[in-house]
């Protein structure tokens, strides 16, 4: 075990240029092998798109036009960050998110320096959130998580040194963003100012507060927030991330199982673990315990919240794995395994992670057959409106922000009734419709519905064909 | 090894070999799907994961120890008597750690030995595993081994052996998750008892579990994406799930197992849990109640998990057989001890060796003309590129003999729509309309039905009710019939 311990000891003199690097790998990677399977370096994920697209008229405050129906103002001060970036080329905004990625890693590891006593625990720590495949989604895709992951990382580390006031702005920058970061940043501080575990063997306890000092600073962050958001209420703009909450299924609590902001499956296999073997911290304890949980069922109706929940599930795994290294084993040989195979999963969670995002949706030929597309209102692919919107301007009748009448595109894309289909389609004024490969392989299975319809009836008209997209015309 | 279990051993092969040679078929169709695997890895040197024939052409990912180890024969004898021969030596090995369990707890060889001799003949175990390729035939002893060496961690011998077993049982099937979960149970019970726990016993329990998990989440991580929970249940139709555990009663359980097993085995479970608390044998409890939960949960193998049942609810009968002994002996009966001993065992020989015998007979009869001399003939009337429309149980042994494709089999894993797909199939079968029949084959690119007694069963017919339609033409080959599409589009 003494092999274990020379290693780490010698792996930890260098834990930010040995995370950074594996980041850096992961992230490089990431973009190699989707330049490699898509044939271009086009943003990950067609969220992006909708910011850039928005972020062209200067101001959080938005009338979204491409929209069907039209909604009124809305007001996403997300929008701000992202009217630098549609100036940007893709290689440049990927550049500063490789650096907002490594900036991170040095605020958690400076954080987490300041909080443990063991150089070993600190790199252990830091690599779980590297490898960690939410930190990797972070910064490979161009969302909010980029600026929030950053901001929330920098305004940790000046709370921590006791830069109150540069802290207190950045903080109160993320919470007016939407709501949930308010309640994300609001309970970060809660634990931040009661983590002082002396029992802990891991940790010393240098950052220590004032009691008056924690709770003004905590309720001026919760006035402000709440203001801020009663003023948007007030002046019928809908306040940032206040939306209906939408239940997402369990298994989105997965990566492994497709979702990009789920928990690793062995981060939450550790994660277990630490919870097992802290339970008898409890009372020390008490407050990781109930914000895990409660952020565990928030993030199930929220994605933004999923960035606080992944910082309480982490707290846990590397519990877990701390617990696994230090505890001493009767079995030497089942240490070395376990801990061998334990690595092979984390590792093996970003890499799979890593997979799917370089061949992530939209794929470049989006962009070519988009620029190209005629005047009118478009129905295609869900989770490629945003980017057909960006490029042609053309209004899309259902995106991500915006799946109008769920139940109307059921049966539009199933239904093999021509009258029904056609009443839909005239009712929000289609003019195309963009049938992609990616549609033809999951939704039409054995060209039914739509499909069926569409090389069947004299309405639609086959204006273009390609292996990747057909393009039809609804006559009118 | 102790000679007289040798010979047991022996013995219990001999008797295997002149059942399980006595015909050249295999009696479960799942062993053509092995056969089909076995002998491409022995002919080409992989598993054959892209499979042309099943589904039309699929991807169908599977854990291919077995395949490899018994390729490893079929490549030597290019026969399938030669895999007969190993996998029945393989099973006849459960003998050996039955004997070395009992022998753990009683420390009295000759009711080990007589447990052994029993634990050869249960029922369900020797008809799961007598005519058939099946990776039961290696999960079961390699369970046992790993049951074994768990109440014997404290040597160092014992560890290794219980990493090798569980990691080779990790690559023979998925349902070693069912290792963890006795693991689960085990824990569980001795904090509810107040024992205590090994160290040796948590790590063990660490390594496997995070094992486990990776490696399935590598074999199965497409599975995984494509079914997420439902993966669980293999992504079986639920009209078939079902129809398979309406397929076996409480009673034909009660009878697969074996009733005074049963009984002797429930009443030392709760001797063992509230009488007399012994440690190692609450491994064996945790088996049965993690098989029964199972059984209630739908979960995995019903037959796997009724034979786990049957051998622990055996081992449980030694024990009980030794602590009869002790207690006779205080008794003025201990001059009878030997008859009533005797009774026992004949209890036990009509309970549980005839049925298996009986039974084990009744499939070597059956095995040919039941299932598999029509499949010789089908390539004569089957076009190379026609797919043939089966029961899934019949698509393995269809693929197998005939070399044509097969519109569906019981592999569902990564099938998109298979409620859909099984419906489809329900109706091509069952309806009396042959425009609809006709519309759901072109649908599904199906050149040829074929008509069984497993069809019949499943669907409840006698014949097609459209058979005599101008679309259809019927092609009989003894019982069973072949009926092609003539107005396909294929």
């Amino acid at each position: 075990m003494k092999l274990i311990e020379n290693y780490l000891s010698k792996l930890a003199n260098h834990t930010f240029i040995i995370t950074s690097f594996i980041f850096f790998v992961f992230f490089s990677l990431t973009f190699i092998l989707r330049y490699l399977s898509t044939g271009g370096l086009s943003y990950i994920g067609e969220k992006v798109y909708y910011y850039l697209r928005l972020a062209s008229g200067f101001s959080p405050l938005v009338k979204d036009e491409l929209i069907i129906p039209n909604t009124p103002y809305f007001f996403d001060p997300t929008i701000i960050f992202y009217i630098p970036f549609q100036y940007f080329p893709n290689y440049v905004s990927i550049i500063i998110q490789l650096v907002l990625g490594i900036a991170s890693i040095w605020f958690i590891y400076s954080i987490l320096s300041s909080f443990i006593k063991k150089r070993e625990v600190v790199f252990i720590c830091v690599l779980l959130v590297v490898l960690s495949p939410f930190f990797l989604y972070s910064f490979v895709r161009l969302t909010p998580f980029v600026f929030i992951s950053f901001f929330l990382s920098l305004a940790v580390q000046l709370y921590i040194k006791n830069k109150e006031k540069s802290s207190l702005i950045l903080f109160i920058l993320i919470s007016l963003l939407g709501i949930h970061y308010l309640i994300g940043v609001v309970s970060i501080l809660f634990c931040l100012n009661n983590f002082r575990n002396r029992k802990n063997a891991y940790t010393k306890n240098t950052y220590t507060r004032n009691t008056y000092g924690k709770i003004t600073y905590c309720k001026f962050l919760i006035v402000i927030g709440a203001l801020y958001y009663l003023i948007t209420y007030l002046l019928n703009l809908s306040p940032p991330g206040m939306y209906a909450p939408r239940f997402m299924q369990l298994t989105s609590l997965f990566t492994g199982l497709g979702d990009a902001t789920g928990y690793g499956t062995f981060f939450i296999l550790l994660a277990f673990l630490g919870i097992f073997m802290l339970w008898k911290e409890r009372k020390d304890y008490w407050y990781m315990y109930l914000f895990a949980f409660l952020f565990g069922i928030y993030g199930l109706f929220f994605t933004e919240v999923r960035i606080f929940s992944h910082i309480f599930l982490l707290f846990f795994s590397a519990q877990g794995l701390l617990h696994i290294i230090y505890r001493k084993w009767n079995l030497k040989l089942i240490k070395k395994m376990s801990l061998f195979v334990i690595f092979l999963g984390l590792l093996f969670s970003s890499l799979s992670f890593i997979d799917r995002e370089s061949v992530h949706r939209p794929v470049p030929y989006i962009k070519e057959i988009a620029m190209e597309l005629p005047k009118g209102i478009v129905l295609t692919d869900l989770d490629i409106g945003h980017v057909i919107q960006y490029y042609s301007k053309n209004p899309v009748l259902y995106t991500t922000t915006n799946p109008y009448d769920i139940e109307k595109s059921k049966i539009l894309f199933s239904s093999r009734n021509i009258e029904i289909t056609i009443r839909i389609l005239e009712e929000f004024n289609v003019d195309l419709i963009l049938i992609t490969k990616n549609m033809k392989d999951e939704i039409f299975s054995e060209e039914q519905g739509l499909l069926f319809l569409l090389e069947n009836s004299k309405r639609f008209k086959k204006i273009h064909s390609s292996s990747n997209v057909d393009l039809w015309v609804v006559m009118k | 090894m102790n000679k007289k279990l040798l010979y047991i051993f022996i013995i219990v092969v001999i008797l295997r070999l002149v059942f399980a040679l006595s015909t050249p078929y295999l009696d479960d169709a799942y062993s053509y799907f092995h056969l089909r695997q076995i002998e491409h890895i022995s002919d080409k040197g992989y598993p054959l994961y892209n499979d042309p024939l099943s589904y039309g052409g699929r991807i169908f990912i599977f854990l291919p120890l077995m395949h490899y180890f018994l390729a490893l024969f079929f490549a030597i004898f290019k026969s399938t008597y030669a895999l007969k021969i190993v996998v029945n030596i393989v099973a006849a090995s459960l003998v050996i750690l039955v004997y070395y369990i009992t022998y753990h707890f009683t420390k009295n060889k000759n009711i080990s030995l007589l447990t052994s001799i029993l634990s050869a003949f249960i029922p369900i175990y020797l008809d799961a595993t007598l005519h058939t390729l099946t990776t039961k035939t290696f999960i079961v002893p390699l369970s046992f081994l790993i049951f074994y060496t768990m109440i014997r961690l404290d040597n160092s011998r014992y560890q290794l052996l219980n990493i090798i077993s569980f990691v080779t049982l990790i690559f023979i099937d998925s349902s070693s998750i069912f290792i963890l979960l006795v693991f689960l149970v085990y824990i569980l019970l001795l904090k509810l008892e107040y024992l205590p726990v090994k160290p040796s016993e948590n790590e063990l329990f660490i390594f496997s579990f995070f094992f486990l998990v990776w490696v399935y989440i590598l074999f199965f991580k497409r599975e995984l994406l494509a079914h997420q929970l439902m993966v669980l249940w293999k992504n079986i139709p639920p009209q078939v799930i079902q129809n398979y555990f309406q397929k076996i009663t409480p009673l034909q359980a009660l009878y697969n197992i074996g009733f005074v097993p049963f009984i002797i085995g429930m009443y030392m479970v709760y001797h063992s849990l509230f009488k007399k608390k012994q440690k190692d044998i609450l491994v064996f409890i945790s088996v049965i109640i993690a098989s029964t939960f199972l059984i209630w949960l739908r979960w995995g193998d019903m037959e796997l998990n009724l034979i786990y049942i049957g051998v622990t609810f055996m081992i449980l009968f030694g024990i009980f057989l030794q602590n009869f002994m002790i207690f006779i002996k205080k008794t003025k009966f201990d001059y009878y001890k030997n008859i009533i001993i005797a009774l026992f065992v004949m209890l036990l020989a009509l309970t549980s060796v005839v049925p298996a015998l009986f039974s084990s007979w009744r499939t070597t009869v059956t095995t040919e003309e039941q299932f598999f001399a029509p499949f010789n003939v089908l390539d004569r009337f089957v076009d190379i590129d026609a797919k043939i429309l089966s029961s899934p149980e019949n698509g393995h042994p269809i693929a197998y003999y005939s070399q044509r494709k097969t519109a569906i089999d019981t592999n569902y894993l990564l099938i998109s729509n298979v409620e859909n797909m099984y419906n489809d199939v329900r109706t091509i079968y069952q309806t009396h309309i042959s425009q609809l029949a006709v519309g759901l084959m072109n649908k599904h690119k199906i050149k040829f039905i074929y008509l069984s007694d497993i069809e019949r069963n499943e669907f409840k017919i006698n014949q097609l009710a459209y058979f005599d339609s101008e679309c259809i033409e019927v092609i009989p080959l003894g019982k069973s019939y072949l009926y092609k599409n003539l107005c396909g589009e294929i």
